[in-house]
């Protein structure tokens, strides 16, 4: 028998919030902005939303810690097994709001604050949430992320009032911890909701939004519509909707920048997570080759690589529509400027999925799909606003040509 | 008389108005080797996370080493194992790391027990607990479950997903595991040889009703198939655990002769898991 030796608090950490990736995705996106904080001390705007996201993100982060405890069985058998794990979370939660209070002090903003406490507020009301009922994960982080992006656009300085407020509000929660007894207890659907979180991609939208309407679109980009699922085709729809909204608006107030601005971030963010869910469902591939419709897994692999193509097209008529109807309402018509951001944005999807096609590790995957998403951001936007001459046309044309040709030939390595 | 390690009293659970166990008596006592067979559905999991404290009774209460299920102590929750049928809670580690971690929570761990383990059954400490095969994540659930060696051992179909060989040579291991250290295990399975071989007692259980409990060498000595050919032959000597309109399954046979009995036949134990659920 072996006497057993202190446990340190780390142990097990970095498989914990690491590689797990439902925590992963939260937690290196409250380490990224929290870092961020200490970078954007002189830049007001940028300052206020990542202090907001990094303590809502380590929130998350330990929201789903916690539906993970409430999936495992056995956990509440192995004695400090949960109080370990949650340890951990609290750590890293002071340690956020540790970089965040400095961050506050270089910038030298009292307002700060009041936004570390409100973000503290959200951030508690999700995990306590989620502590017992697993099921609203998604819908409660999607809903917080939301309102404190509205917090910080449409309030300038939050104010200093609202500080006392906050923390009384939070500690009042915090001490209902006590009674909340049902917290972290094992539920048969916990588990149930863990998985669909992994594989939902982090969809925002109920399953049934849109179906009806979506069917011929999800039969026209078969097969990725089966990997993606009915959210590809409600993504879309949700778009065009977005697009039609900026446009109206667009006829009383001159709204050409935030609307396409909007409409690109969109765009990569669903592509981000069409592929996020698509590379959690590698198995369905086996399911695929079953089927009686295609002759061989290259076969298969090619009418994916089509499918991705004539998404790029569908995305590429969108953002030239948008975009057109956005300058005739000004009067102006930049021709060039409006094809070569749809050519961006359409290459930056196909950049998107051939990155897909080629990452098998999930963290890469991860690494590699920020980068594309800031470059393919980046490059539309610029195409948009100073992608007027011929030249440019010529050069984004050729990069999206390079890009589905590139797709089609790493399709093989899926 | 010892004190059982795990009883149920007169336990009763209803799911959405269904009635998932009916009025359970079962006791677990130590060197007891409980076989739990009964079909998908029976309640035999119900059975099993209410002992536990996973799932509390609506009438009747369920003991553990002498405290209610839903109330364990700290002390006494080191004493118990238990795998579930879905191995879940190391996603993300290594076996290394999943090992060491869980052997941190328990001060009597076995280290030379879960060598032996880890190497008869092949499996890498290197390797990701996510690569791992479902027979595999199954055999570390058990090698963490056993590790400690628990006085009460509570596994919810453990080896359905081990081939034959692994199979065979855990349930040998659960048994010697019982009879060195005097811990009970209660476990829940299908394959009716698995029971047979390791199992001191059977637990039948249907449509959440505990049918049968008893030895395993009382129950193939004493139940019977009756053929008969009048419906009014009297059986009432005996337990009927299913009657049909020319045969029945009794229980309590001890080799008299039955009037009217056309045949009397013995059963083995997949044979009368069938006769029942006939």
């Amino acid at each position: 028998m072996m006497q057993v030796s202190k446990r340190p608090w780390y142990q097990g950490a970095v498989n914990f919030w690491l590689k797990d990736v439902g925590s992963a995705s939260y937690f290196i996106g409250a380490i990224i902005t929290s870092l961020l904080c200490l970078i954007a001390t002189g830049i007001e705007e940028l300052i206020t939303l990542t202090i907001m996201f990094s303590i809502i993100c380590m929130y998350s982060a330990i929201a789903w810690q916690s539906i993970r405890m409430q999936a495992t069985e056995w956990q509440s058998l192995v004695v400090g097994y949960r109080k370990h794990v949650m340890f951990q979370g609290k750590v890293f939660i002071i340690l956020s709001n540790l970089i965040a209070l400095l961050s506050i002090i270089i910038a030298g903003n009292i307002n700060l604050l009041a936004t570390l406490t409100v973000a503290n507020l959200v951030g508690i009301s999700i995990w306590f949430l989620n502590r017992s009922f697993s099921h609203l994960f998604t819908p409660v982080c999607y809903f917080s992320f939301f309102i404190a992006t509205l917090i910080c656009v449409l309030i300038e300085q939050i104010p200093v009032w609202l500080i006392p407020v906050n923390i009384i509000a939070f500690i009042s929660i915090a001490l209902l911890h006590n009674n909340f007894s049902s917290a972290y207890v094992w539920r048969p659907d916990a588990l149930i909701n863990y998985r669909n979180g992994l594989q939902s991609g982090w969809s925002p939208i109920p399953s049934g939004f849109l179906s009806n309407y979506g069917s011929p679109i999800n039969k026209g980009l078969f097969p990725l519509s089966y990997f993606v699922g009915s959210g590809l085709s409600q993504y879309l729809i949700l778009l065009t909707l977005l697009c039609i909204i900026g446009v109206a608006i667009n006829l009383f107030h001159n709204i050409t920048e935030h609307v396409i601005f909007v409409l690109t971030l969109t765009l990569f963010a669903i592509v981000t997570l069409s592929l996020w869910s698509k590379v959690q469902k590698q198995n369905s591939w086996e399911l695929l080759f079953t089927l009686p419709i295609y002759n061989s897994s290259h076969s298969a692999k090619i009418a994916l690589s089509n499918s991705v193509l004539k998404l790029a097209v569908l995305v590429m008529g969108l953002c030239f529509l948008t975009a057109s109807a956005l300058s005739l309402a000004n009067s102006t018509f930049l021709i060039f400027n409006i094809l070569s951001y749809s050519l961006a944005c359409s290459a930056g999807l196909l950049l998107s999925f051939t990155i897909g096609n080629v990452c098998k590790n999930i963290n890469l995957l991860s690494l590699f799909l920020c980068l594309s998403f800031g470059l393919s951001m980046a490059l539309a936007n610029y195409m948009f606003d100073h992608g007027d001459s011929v030249v440019k046309l010529v050069l984004i044309a050729a990069y999206a040509l390079f890009m589905a040709g590139l797709n089609r030939v790493t399709v093989r390595y899926i | 008389m010892t004190q059982p390690l795990l009883s149920y009293k007169s336990v009763s659970k209803h799911y959405n108005q269904r009635l998932i166990l009916n009025n359970i008596n079962l006791s677990v006592e130590p060197g007891m080797v409980i076989g739990l067979l009964g079909k998908n559905g029976a309640g035999k999991t119900t059975l099993l996370r209410s002992a536990l404290g996973l799932i509390k009774p609506d009438q009747g209460e369920v003991e553990v080493l002498g405290e209610l299920s839903h109330q364990l102590s700290a002390s006494n929750k080191e004493k118990i194992g238990y795998v579930a049928q879905q191995t879940f809670g190391y996603e993300g580690f290594k076996i290394a790391d999943a090992l060491a971690l869980h052997r941190s929570f328990y001060p009597n761990w076995d280290l030379q027990l879960e060598e032996k383990w880890l190497a008869r059954f092949e499996l890498n400490r290197s390797s990701a607990v996510n690569d791992l095969s479902i027979g595999q994540r199954q055999t570390l659930a058990l090698i963490m479950a056993m590790a400690y060696r628990p006085q009460l051992l509570i596994l919810d179909e453990p080896v359905a997903s081990l081939d034959p060989i692994a199979r065979r040579e855990f349930m040998s291991d659960l048994f010697d595991l019982a009879l060195d250290s005097g811990s009970g295990i209660l476990f829940s399975s299908h394959i009716t040889s698995d029971i047979e071989r390791v199992a001191s007692h059977i637990a039948l259980i249907k449509h959440g009703e505990l049918l049968l409990l008893d030895e395993l060498d009382v129950i193939r000595d004493t139940v019977r198939k009756i053929n008969f050919k009048a419906s009014t032959i009297d059986l009432s000597a005996y337990k009927i655990l299913n009657k049909q309109q020319n045969s029945a399954i009794i229980y309590g046979y001890t080799g008299e002769v039955i009037p009217d009995a056309l045949a009397i036949n013995t059963l083995s134990l997949e044979q009368l898991f069938v006769e029942l659920h006939g």
